[in-house]
């Protein structure tokens, strides 16, 4: 996730890391070129100069490829009005008006999803597990962290962002027991629901593919290959990040548990502020051989390219699941995605002892 | 159609001189001279004292009380104010200002006592507005409509306020205010709340308004505070 104003400063990982390895990805420069223009027009709708729409209290957020920076010719905008304040009855009345003015410019989110909606902050902040926890407000959270973007104001969508973490800090007792430990630790609480969303998502997918008799199981199985695959690898590198980062040197200077904890929180509200592409970017930068950082970003980029083909994804759209196997461009695209996985298989096992340690530490059981 | 003007501190705040200037070059004719801080309140005087043709411009005038007292007495602000109770210009005073209602007894409606946003204890409801109209019964009411959405943004406290006391309705407050306290530029959300209430306000209260504006969006802003003013008749808004 990465706020408008400081994408490009911020694309700098995936820059860095095709200056180094001298390639030019051009269908992630293009998606995240078109997801700027995309942003830019919501900024517009939802904040234009003298005709601001939101009181305090709420912010209109965007998620999914957009809020990604992985603009495609297919993408629809997924959006929330998340409210953090009082109630207010024209929420709804400004709902209907956020609404009609994204369906006038763009493609409009899933109906059977998570998004299009008032979202409110307690849900989300509070109900992290359990009976209340329910799909949709997992997404909302894990999505919130990885892959959301503040359109207008961002006062209410920093601050639930800041307190979702902090509630993972605070409620994780590896964290809180003895308070002697003046160390960083990997996030296990947030850890383990980032593991979740994942596996949520890979159930979702095959109950969709049963739900909806197969219409659309390509684009989604190629999705869940690439995209859904690099929401878990951004957010497992999130949380590692929590000891491999130059952070944990500060932190011995730190002296209490709630030192830490808000160091922790700040470190982390810096990679939520980073799009999953340049989570896993810095990581190679920092962890991988040239190589193994080459074949992932050529992979994504492949990916991109594909998705954003209009004839291709038409194709992939309407692929019967049971010619997958004699389809040349689903064939190819899951080629790609396996060297994608070799790469990531290499990034978190093979090339970095600590990542290797921590992976098989904290990644599998 | 409602008359819509300016406060001074919306335009220049602690330069009433300048933002009169503003408002009278943009034929801006009601103000509301804000005299918020105390030591505003001398120079004022000193100004009606002197050259102030310029008021003559204006067909609505009104004056803000500072909101504390502490260099100056309650009874000494009132003495200051004279010149301006001799005009016939009202007196806008905070509900929460008021400690010594004896000092502000004999003058009558000029005296305009303000609803207060959700940061004061007190005048914030009808029920808190009450105790202060009971020791002022001939004092006139400024209905601040953003210090009221702040404290209940299902506006039922507004509406509360204006059957009320809704016949003692003078003036007309308008911003957006913030959950923090501050004035702001109406938002869309504030028009919606706004245009709910529209039809049980005086149409011949004038409406100040009280958020932060550039000279430039003045006029902007004084047609957004008619739209969100107009008795609503359906549930949309222009644009």
């Amino acid at each position: 996730m990465y706020c408008m104003d400081e994408a490009n400063s911020l694309s700098n990982s995936v820059t860095k890391l095709a200056e180094r390895l001298g390639c030019k990805w051009e269908a992630i420069d293009k998606a995240r070129s078109d997801a700027m223009v995309a942003r830019v027009k919501l900024r517009d709708l939802v904040n234009n100069p003298g005709d601001r729409v939101l009181s305090d209290g709420c912010s209109v957020v965007v998620f999914g490829s957009v809020a990604r920076g992985e603009k495609t010719s297919g993408s629809d905008i997924d959006w929330s009005l998340l409210i953090d304040g009082p109630v207010d009855p024209e929420h709804r009345s400004v709902l209907h008006l956020i609404e009609n003015g994204i369906q006038d410019t763009f493609k409009s989110p899933d109906p059977a999803g998570s998004f299009g909606e008032m979202v409110f902050s307690h849900d989300i902040i509070h109900q992290i597990g359990g009976q209340k926890d329910t799909n949709s407000n997992i997404t909302r959270r894990i999505l919130l962290l990885s892959e959301s973007c503040a359109i207008g104001s961002s006062e209410a969508y920093d601050r639930v962002l800041r307190s979702v973490l902090k509630r993972y800090l605070e409620d994780d007792v590896s964290r809180t027991k003895g308070s002697s430990k003046r160390q960083y630790n990997i996030p296990r609480f947030l850890l383990n629901d980032v593991v979740r969303y994942w596996r949520t998502m890979a159930v979702d997918y095959a109950h969709k593919r049963r739900a909806r008799a197969g219409l659309g199981w390509a684009t989604r199985n190629v999705k869940l290959r690439f995209s859904r695959k690099l929401i878990f690898v951004s957010g497992m590198l999130t949380c590692f990040s929590c000891h491999l980062d130059p952070m944990k040197e500060d932190g011995r200077n730190l002296c209490g548990q709630s030192e830490i904890q808000l160091s922790t929180v700040n470190h982390l509200m810096e990679y939520t502020q980073m799009s999953p592409l340049e989570v896993l970017a810095e990581a190679l930068l920092k962890y991988a051989s040239d190589e193994t950082a080459r074949d992932a970003m050529g992979a994504y980029d492949e990916f991109l390219g594909c998705i954003d083909d209009g004839g291709k994804r038409k194709h992939l759209d309407s692929l019967d699941p049971e010619l997958s196997d004699a389809d040349p461009l689903f064939q190819e695209m899951r080629k790609q995605s396996h060297g994608f996985q070799e790469s990531l298989t290499k990034l978190f096992f093979d090339e970095y002892d600590e990542l290797r340690v921590l992976t098989r530490k904290f990644g599998v059981f | 159609m409602r008359l819509v003007g300016c406060s001074t501190g919306a335009i220049a705040r602690g330069d009433f001189s300048s933002a009169l200037d503003i408002l009278r070059s943009q034929g801006i004719d009601v103000v509301e001279v804000s005299l918020l801080r105390e030591e505003e309140l001398m120079p004022f005087v000193r100004f009606l004292e002197g050259d102030c043709g310029i008021m003559e411009d204006f067909s609505v005038v009104s004056i803000h009380a500072p909101k504390s007292f502490s260099n100056i007495t309650e009874e000494q602000a009132v003495e200051l104010l004279k010149p301006v109770f001799a005009r016939n210009w009202p007196v806008v005073v905070h509900a929460d200002s008021i400690v010594r209602p004896d000092c502000w007894s004999g003058l009558g409606n000029l005296v305009c006592i303000e609803n207060m946003d959700s940061r004061k204890k007190i005048g914030r409801t009808a029920r808190e507005l009450e105790k202060v109209f009971r020791r002022l019964p001939e004092a006139s009411f400024c209905f601040d409509i953003g210090h009221a959405r702040q404290v209940d943004r299902t506006m039922t406290h507004a509406e509360e306020m204006i059957q009320a006391f809704g016949d003692r309705i003078r003036m007309l407050h308008v911003s957006e205010v913030s959950l923090t306290g501050e004035h702001q530029l109406l938002s869309r959300m504030a028009m919606m709340s706004y245009r709910h209430i529209a039809a049980m306000l005086p149409e011949d209260a004038p409406a100040v308004i009280e958020s932060p504006v550039a000279s430039e969006t003045i006029a902007h802003e004084v047609r957004r505070v008619r739209e969100s003013l107009q008795c609503r008749r359906s549930g949309a808004l222009a644009g």
